[in-house]
């Protein structure tokens, strides 16, 4: 009776009347000492008797619960349930769990994560990411590649956010080359990481939102982020894989033009986030399904080695961008969100504020824009200019060494992060001194991420481990690798 | 285990929510002024479950702004928060829709788009590409695969240019690579086919490319060329 | 279909011939003008009170009317209006004279795939290896 009348407050809170459920269930562990020494399995079948006993029509509660245990199909009477068995741990020995896979075709499964959920009821008491199925072996792979060519393996990695994992990587490279870039491409790189953070949380919150049964706001931002696409597209050449971030500054100069549109569409996306914000953040549907959910203390949150929005949605104010500022980020101001109680909800808003603030940055960034050159000048890391290789041999030279050849990194290792809008993403690189990278570990936040799923989940229900895949932000290219 | 859930269980029936009143574009500003990062260090965090109890974060109290039980109670009853929202797609139900009719319409691109690969010529109509080589040793991908050999006047040509389209992943790098800009990614990108052995292109397929688009692979390289 | 008023505006600027095929093919009435028409008979068109990314539009030649079927597809715009209706190039290739075709150019192609005219790979080179064709010697 009181697992139904658990479940029903539960049901009752998703949808409507949020307050008045609440407080019809007064069952708490100091009303019922045994709830806390019980195993949970146990709690069910104790409370159900405790109830039946104290209720004056007992048999009537003992039917219903029968039909609540094994549906419509059991026999009314509640006389079939054989005697409870219970071991020496206390463990009722006809209890089954029942096992469910969820994914890796399930549509909230965000890609091919494959859970294998173990279910008391609805209720999970264990849940367990299986990974790997878009390996593609990343890591190994760069080992056969010089510097440059290894580029456009971080675009593949996570693809929701694609020039912060170039920035990651080239940060790493320049990192053992000690070399510094140009002022200009800093302020470049730091103006297309924030759109790319846009980019990746209008991705990741509104598919949450979808995950959790509204379309509308999806298909908005979603319009935005075709913006931010074309962006890409004008200063790169490519929609989604733009290999622009290169060690050593960045491909080519913004085209002329480009910094007045994105000023324009910055302009516009404050009241389209307002929209937004006004469908969904009060609505008490998406408060029924965030709020509470998944809640992650900040012990938690450090000990599992989360990081991003999953961290300061715990309340930790840890930020790589003001912590250990790379590129351009030390001339910037910009404030970092924090939550107060580490469920969905407050990560979603944290996302929602940091979008204001990366458009912050993008004003910054398009005002203080300094000229001057985007490449270091330096012939042995970044290719000359066309004209000059046309015309001058020593140019020429360079060229081919660089496009054939490459450039050989001094030895030593470095361990290189960036604020991804996931986390913090790394990269490991350790060089030989010749010119492909001896080793190179990725880091990625997603992976530590999935492996906090399993106690996030506990002790909630199928659709609540949805708005937690969809919180984590998971995206398959940077998990698997 | 059990002690999770039985915590989890005390938190739901213990601790009452408060229904909201909606403040919507303001309630992501409010998190933030009220908790922004103070301290950088890990030492410092809050043990945030025991510090903030009781708080409601869609109404951040405000002294002399909160909720009212009117309010609340309103709110709860007249679903004034979902009716904001449903205003909200109403007014864009009247808006034009941005939806692109593609084929009739298509998207914005720019000189710089990589797109299906092409071997340029001269003005003169002799190819330019001289067999370097210098595509097929930068392609991460390795999908191009050159051969060369002298031609009858002498010149040095491929024999082979073939690019498997289906190995390549259009990082541009060949276009960057070549000293005379024979091999570039063109402005095409409606070249999907209905087989795999389609897209495995040779060298009279590239060149036909090149002959095609040349209009066009010329204008981008001209609109691009103080950039590159 | 947007919106009842943009319907009925178009039906009456159209034409109701124009106004089937529009709504058969784009699922919108579209008024703009004539900006030009290309060798394959697809017709340009533009107005730039449409919003941004719909100003520039292709009428194609093959397109359904009422009455045929007939196939068309996007790769049937030619390179020199192809910049155009990408809005790479502000000008179209009527006004524009700088874009003019090498003598060498051949003649633009749709994306043939499917149809017995698909590209079919073959190799370039002369082979390294030839077969073996044995000999046989005349028995004594």
């Amino acid at each position: 009776m009181a697992s139904a009348a658990r479940f029903l407050s539960r049901s009752l809170r998703q949808t409507a009347f949020s307050g008045l459920a609440k407080r019809t269930t007064t069952i708490t562990p100091q009303a019922h000492p045994s709830l806390l020494t019980r195993p949970t399995w146990a709690r069910a079948k104790l409370m159900s008797t405790e109830a039946a006993a104290a209720s004056s029509s007992g048999a009537h509660h003992k039917a219903h619960h029968d039909r609540e245990l094994y549906g419509a199909t059991a026999p009314l009477g509640g006389t079939t349930i054989t005697e409870e068995v219970v071991d020496e741990d206390g463990v009722d020995v006809n209890t089954r769990h029942f096992t469910v896979n969820f994914g890796p075709q399930h549509p909230a499964a965000h890609g091919v994560l494959r859970l294998i959920l173990e279910l008391e009821g609805e209720e999970i008491l264990r849940c367990d990411p299986h990974v790997g199925l878009l390996h593609r072996g990343t890591e190994k792979l760069i080992e056969y590649k010089t510097y440059l060519q290894a580029l456009p393996y971080f675009d593949r990695l996570d693809y929701c956010s694609m020039m912060v994992n170039e920035q990651a990587y080239s940060l790493a490279v320049e990192k053992l080359l000690n070399i510094d870039v140009p002022i200009r491409a800093k302020y470049i790189r730091t103006l297309f990481a924030e759109i790319t953070r846009i980019m990746n949380h209008c991705m990741s919150v509104m598919s949450h939102i979808m995950d959790v049964g509204a379309l509308t706001p999806f298909l908005w931002m979603f319009e935005e982020r075709e913006k931010l696409i074309e962006f890409y597209e004008r200063v790169s050449g490519s929609r989604m894989h733009a290999a622009y971030v290169r060690p050593g500054g960045v491909s080519l100069d913004l085209p002329k033009g480009l910094m007045d549109d994105i000023h324009t569409w910055a302009d516009q996306f404050g009241d389209r986030m307002n929209e937004c914000e006004e469908l969904i953040t009060g609505n008490r549907i998406w408060k029924g399904r965030t709020v509470d959910v998944g809640r992650v203390t900040a012990k938690e949150a450090l000990d599992w080695g989360f990081s991003g929005v999953m961290l300061r949605g715990s309340g930790v104010s840890w930020d790589l961008r003001k912590a250990q500022p790379y590129d351009a980020y030390e001339y910037v101001d910009f404030d970092v969100p924090v939550g107060t109680k580490g469920d969905c909800y407050d990560r979603y808003l944290c996302r929602m504020e940091e979008m204001r603030q990366s458009l912050r940055i993008i004003y910054q960034c398009i005002n203080d824009m300094p000229p001057g050159p985007v490449r270091v000048d330096d012939l042995k890391i970044s290719p000359p200019r066309r004209a000059h290789m046309k015309e001058n041999m020593e140019a020429l030279i360079h060229h081919f060494k660089l496009y054939s050849e490459g450039y050989a990194v001094p030895a030593g290792e470095t361990y290189t992060v960036v604020e991804a809008p996931k986390g913090e993403f790394g990269v490991h690189l350790v060089s030989d001194g010749s010119n492909r990278p001896y080793r190179c570990k990725i880091r990625a936040p997603g992976f530590a991420h999935l492996a906090g799923l399993d106690f996030m989940a506990k002790g909630h229900f199928i659709p609540d481990v949805v708005t937690m895949i969809g919180t984590m932000d998971i995206v398959f290219g940077e998990v698997d690798r | 285990m059990s002690f999770i859930a039985a915590g989890r269980l005390a938190a739901r029936t213990i601790v009452p929510r408060v229904p909201a009143r909606i403040v919507a574009p303001a309630v992501a500003r409010g998190i933030h002024v009220s908790t922004v990062a103070r301290a950088q260090s890990f030492n410092d965090y809050r043990p945030n479950r025991e510090s903030f109890p009781e708080d409601d974060r869609s109404t951040r109290y405000i002294p002399g702004r909160g909720p009212t039980t009117l309010d609340m109670t309103s709110q709860s009853l007249l679903l004034t928060e979902l009716v904001r929202g449903m205003w909200v797609i109403l007014e864009s139900f009247f808006r034009p829709p941005y939806t692109i009719m593609y084929p009739f319409e298509k998207g914005a691109l720019s000189p710089r788009f990589r797109g299906e690969h092409a071997l340029r010529r001269y003005p003169s109509g002799e190819e330019r590409c001289i067999a370097c080589k210098l595509c097929e040793a930068i392609c991460p991908a390795q999908a191009i695969t050159i051969e060369a050999e002298p031609r009858e006047d002498g010149s040095r040509r491929t024999t082979r240019y073939d690019i498997d389209m289906t190995k390549c992943i259009y990082c541009g790098f060949c276009q960057e690579a070549c000293p005379v800009d024979a091999i570039v990614e063109g402005p095409n990108y409606e070249y999907a086919t209905e087989t795999h052995e389609e897209l495995l292109y040779n060298k009279e397929k590239l060149l036909a490319n090149g002959d095609k688009w040349e209009v066009e692979l010329a204008r981008n390289i001209e609109a691009d060329h103080l950039y590159r | 279909m947007s919106s009842l008023p943009r319907t009925i505006k178009g039906f009456f600027a159209l034409g109701p011939a124009r106004f089937m095929r529009q709504l058969n093919n784009m699922g919108d009435t579209k008024v703009g003008t004539l900006v030009g028409v290309d060798k394959f008979g697809n017709k340009y068109f533009e107005n730039y009170n449409e919003s941004y990314g719909r100003n520039r539009w292709v009428e194609f030649a093959r397109e359904d009317s009422f009455f045929t079927r007939t196939e068309y597809n996007a790769s049937q715009v030619p390179a020199e209006w192809h910049g155009w209706l990408h809005r790479m190039l502000q000008e179209p290739p009527t006004t524009d004279k700088t874009m003019a075709a090498p003598s060498w150019g051949i003649e633009f192609t749709e994306n043939l795939s499917g149809s017995p005219k698909a590209y079919k790979s073959y190799n370039t080179t002369k082979p390294k290896f030839s077969e073996w064709s044995p000999k046989v010697a005349k028995r004594a």
